[in-house]
């Protein structure tokens, strides 16, 4: 028992994916496996493919070539919505909430890909599986605010009325554009601790978003891209560096030196050629 | 280039009035006189205060029939309109078609609408309600279209890679987005259908226009500016309540 846990410990394998764009965030051929319960941190100048390769492992684009599977599944033979949703889930870098929905709405919203129409519909006078959108907000310390209409809340709050919206999707893997980038320190601790949580928690905790956690909890994934090499080595297990679509690093993120990020981030001579032609075009 | 031959067609239109003569008729300005003065003050008898706040009453009801329907028509063809749920190529064979039936109904006017229907129902309220509201269904349609079109792309981004269906993006996303814009564009033609209302008296229906017809008949020029305050209080008191749902919607 436990050694087929071992043997399939890899939930996120990516297999030689290229993307190219016309002008820049393109992919060079790029491999690489995530386990099951790893928090994987995406470090890299702007432009060097974080977003690109997020978009690939949500399945939102189709890489040229290659292919990207998660639990054994390759991405492209899974049909939009249901399948995927339940696979894989993106928050993105605004948190895109609907601003005249309710908070209680926005989060539901997360549960449309298994929701019937007719469900959905009457949901939205009488909202249904309410019970898991109040243990989400709960977690998040937002349980008051959940008739509230999201564009009165803050910032702060309509990020974490987002992370409910993921933790109500209940997918494998959690995918994070830019998390913090707009965040004080301290915040950005506060909702990095709510992410990674998601991923690292006990079984038990987590078992009203997942409803198939347990004692051999498939497990899950969190990857976000960031900057900062602190909150890096501070939540995250593994990080990778990427710069011009290519991957500098890949490593536990208690190995990563100032000096890693310095290097991926240094826009040196040799390394500026290339940008400037590839912004020319 | 279109602009160039609207210029034309602007300046080709006044060169075709008659500048020299009088553009009023003889003993115009006389009458125009006797019109005005007449507002100093209005019949202000409680007996045809009365008869005006009768003829609002069924100027409205007639409004608010007409609007209704209009709405229950217009807002399944804008959103089949739309072409938010068209995927398939059949769907947008489908949205094509409604656009062409929401042109077909707007493009032409409530009063003509209405000699078509007197022919196939009489001078009847249903003939009234019929002309104005399948215009303004026309109407309502093609703009419904347009702001469920014009939703912000971001939040329906999520919501489908979410896993939402188009169904799902609809009603959680483009729907609850547009919806303050449809409710104040309803709202502003519901105004409209109230001055609508008030002209379909030229077929024998009651109300505001009607009493206007007849005091203008009658040169009675007092009751006639009467009258015409009721529309214009009528008018604001709907823009007013417009105002008031779309304060407490925004808060």
């Amino acid at each position: 028992m436990s050694e087929s846990i071992e043997t399939n410990d890899c939930l996120v394998a990516v297999d030689s994916i290229s993307k190219s764009y016309p002008r820049v965030d393109a992919l060079a051929p790029l491999t690489l496996t995530i386990q099951k319960g790893e928090r994987v941190a995406l470090a890299g100048p702007s432009g060097s493919g974080k977003t690109t390769l997020l978009y690939l492992l949500a399945g939102m684009i189709q890489p040229d070539s290659g292919q990207v599977k998660i639990d054994g599944k390759s991405l492209s033979d899974l049909k939009p919505g249901k399948e995927l949703a339940r696979l894989v889930a993106i928050m993105h870098q605004s948190n895109d909430l609907v601003p005249q929905l309710s908070v209680l709405h926005n989060v539901l919203a997360g549960r449309l890909s298994q929701w019937s129409l007719f469900r959905s519909l009457i949901s939205l006078v009488w909202p249904k599986e309410r019970h898991l959108a109040e243990a989400a907000l709960a977690r998040l310390g937002i349980a008051d605010k959940i008739l509230e209409r999201t564009s009165k809340l803050s910032g702060g709050e309509q990020q974490r009325v987002a992370i409910a919206r993921l933790m109500v999707q209940s997918s494998r893997v959690i995918l994070a554009d830019e998390p913090v980038s707009s965040l004080d320190p301290s915040r950005a601790q506060h909702i990095l601790g709510l992410l990674t949580g998601l991923v690292a928690s006990p079984p038990g905790s987590s078992s009203a978003f997942s409803s198939d956690s347990g004692p051999d909890s498939p497990g899950m994934v969190l990857v976000a891209s960031l900057h900062s090499p602190d909150l890096i080595r501070k939540y995250f297990s593994k990080v990778i560096g990427l710069r011009q679509g290519r991957l500098q690093f890949d490593m536990p993120a208690s190995d990563l030196s100032d000096s890693d990020l310095e290097s991926l981030y240094n826009l040196d001579e040799d390394a500026r050629q290339p940008l400037i032609a590839g912004g020319g075009r | 280039m279109l602009s160039l031959l609207l210029l034309g067609a602007i300046v080709w239109s006044l060169a075709s009035i008659n500048w020299r003569g009088p553009i009023g008729h003889a003993g115009g300005g006389a009458a125009l006189f006797d019109f005005v003065q007449a507002l100093f003050p209005p019949e202000l008898s409680a007996e045809f205060l009365l008869v005006g706040l009768l003829a609002t009453w069924q100027t409205v009801t007639f409004a608010v029939a007409s609007i209704t329907l209009a709405v229950l028509i217009g807002f399944p063809l804008g959103v089949m309109a739309s072409g938010t749920l068209a995927g398939s190529p059949r769907g947008k064979a489908a949205m094509v078609l409604v656009r062409l039936l929401l042109a077909s109904l707007r493009s032409v006017h409530e009063l003509v609408w209405a000699v078509l229907f007197v022919a196939a129902f009489g001078f009847s309220s249903l003939t009234a309600i019929l002309a104005i509201a399948l215009p303004y269904a026309g109407i309502l349609g093609r703009v419904y279209a347009e702001r469920l079109n014009d939703a912000p792309e971001r939040p329906l981004i999520a919501l489908r890679t979410g896993g939402a269906s188009p169904v799902g993006v609809l009603l959680y996303g483009r729907l609850p987005m547009a919806f303050p814009d449809l409710l104040s564009y309803s709202f502003y033609r519901f105004e409209c259908t109230i001055r609508a209302a008030a002209i379909m008296s030229f077929i024998g229906i009651r109300g505001l226009g009607f009493e206007i017809q007849l005091s203008l008949q009658d040169l009675m020029f007092g009751q006639v500016w009467t009258l015409m305050l009721f529309l214009v209080g009528l008018v604001v008191l709907v823009d007013l309540w417009s105002s008031k749902i779309r304060r407490s919607l925004a808060s």
